[in-house]
């Protein structure tokens, strides 16, 4: 089945946003472009991005296994059997500092070590209404405002009136911006537009991992993999967070209950024994705080609709050095007559499937 | 050894995966591995392998305490 455009039809206006693409956005929207609009990247697989996603979908599978009433040992020896299958092609640069630390063997350690180390974990699995386990609940939420802009569509009949006499009384529909073309028959008037106002609204994508109970209260329970040890200022960059006041917002319009926040996971890769280190932090986001991000959203949604109706996108020049430095720095020092040129030696478009859509099913 | 863990990590998957003992030895050792002590600091130095874990314990050993003198 394809997966449908995040963009309005005819137009670089996004419509569908996850917290990836939203972070891109805050950041820089000259990255934002670069990264999702135009889609510059390097093909392959990011190890990385492999080494997450299969982390991610081996504890959720033994989430699952225990909320059946599986025992740990026979949960975590169905999870590491079919971890082992899906990764069975899987082959990672062991020579690079990436690859040093993730790659198939050191996936399976991190599993194991994670899954026997939380065991008999207080925070346990929220049962939902429905008598299934708050795990992997992918959502899509509409907003109740999406771009305010003309989009292009095939030509269509907005309106026919039959002649009375020698005139004709003819009214355009709202969502019509105004008509190009009229056919006029013996007794009929017919206008036809291109272009009509959009009724899309505003997506909000995204995927969480588990939600728990955990001393009463529901939280988000999300997983990180770093190589960095996770100390107090590890967990500072997720207080304020785009990803969690999402999720946060997010579990509660999918349970109908009160959130009290997000429970990082953080498992730091270690290349000698015992191979990682769990340490657990929690952010909590009031009512108050949610709000107040939902009504920033309303303004950097309309950046981004301003910036790709005018088809700039301004470089934030004081992000260039974060995150270990943005990936279009060189780029972006060029001279803006060149840098096409320097985009197309460093980097490649990349194909559909490749494109990263919050709207693809996981 | 037939089975240890780079041995069972190279089988076939579909071999490792149908037999239930083979996985088995293979989660024993990965817990094994976990628990094995940390490695000695070591350096290569022109392929003579110098064990620095002493060496550095006497750096950070403590002075021993002053004498008192006797007035």
């Amino acid at each position: 089945m394809t997966t449908p455009s995040p963009f309005l039809p005819g137009t670089n206006i996004r419509y569908a946003f996850d917290s990836t693409v939203l972070g891109a956005l805050k950041t820089c929207p000259r990255l934002y472009q670069y990264l999702y609009v135009d889609f510059w990247g390097h093909p392959g697989e990011s190890v990385h991005l492999r080494f997450g996603q299969e982390y991610h979908q081996a504890l959720q599978d033994y989430d699952k296994s225990r909320a059946l009433g599986i025992s740990h040992e026979d949960s975590l020896h169905d999870v590491v059997r079919e971890l082992i299958l899906r990764t069975s092609e899987w082959v990672v640069d062991e020579d690079t500092k990436a690859g040093r630390y993730k790659n198939r063997k050191t996936l399976v350690q991190a599993v194991i070590n994670y899954l026997d180390e939380h065991k008999d974990d207080p925070a346990q699995t929220y049962i939902m209404q429905d008598g299934k386990p708050a795990v992997e609940l992918s959502f899509r939420f509409e907003l109740d405002w999406g771009p305010a802009t003309l989009v292009p569509v095939s030509w269509r009949e907005i309106t026919t009136t039959k002649f009375e006499g020698d005139t004709v009384s003819l009214s355009i529909p709202e969502n019509a911006d105004r008509f190009v073309r009229s056919k006029i028959s013996r007794d009929t008037v017919t206008l036809e537009t291109s272009n009509v106002y959009n009724e899309q609204p505003y997506l909000l994508c995204g995927h969480l991992d588990r939600v728990v109970t955990f001393s009463d209260n529901l939280f988000v329970m999300d997983h990180k993999t770093t190589t960095s040890t996770p100390g107090p200022y590890y967990f500072d960059q997720w207080a304020p967070s785009n990803q969690m006041t999402l999720y946060s917002i997010a579990a509660q319009v999918i349970l109908g209950s009160p959130v009290k926040g997000v429970i990082i996971n953080a498992a730091q890769l270690l290349l000698e024994p015992p191979y990682t280190k769990f340490v657990r932090g929690m952010i909590f986001r009031t009512a108050d705080q949610q709000e107040e991000w939902l009504a920033d959203l309303r303004h950097w949604l309309s950046l981004a609709e301003a910036y790709a109706t005018e088809g700039y996108f301004p470089m934030n020049d004081t992000a260039c050095d974060k995150f270990g430095g943005c990936r279009f720095r060189e780029v972006c020092s060029k001279s803006p007559q060149v840098r096409e040129r320097f985009l197309e030696s460093d980097f490649v478009k990349l194909s559909e499937e490749d494109r990263w859509n919050p709207l693809k099913s996981r | 050894m037939a089975n240890d863990l780079d041995t069972l990590m190279d089988l076939d998957p579909l071999q490792l995966t149908s037999d239930p003992a083979k996985l088995d030895a293979l989660i024993a050792h990965y817990r094994e591995r976990r628990a094995a002590p940390k490695g000695r600091a070591r350096k290569d130095i022109g392929g003579l392998v110098v064990d620095l874990s002493g060496i550095l314990d006497g750096l950070i050993q403590k002075p021993a305490a002053p004498a008192i003198r006797r007035r």
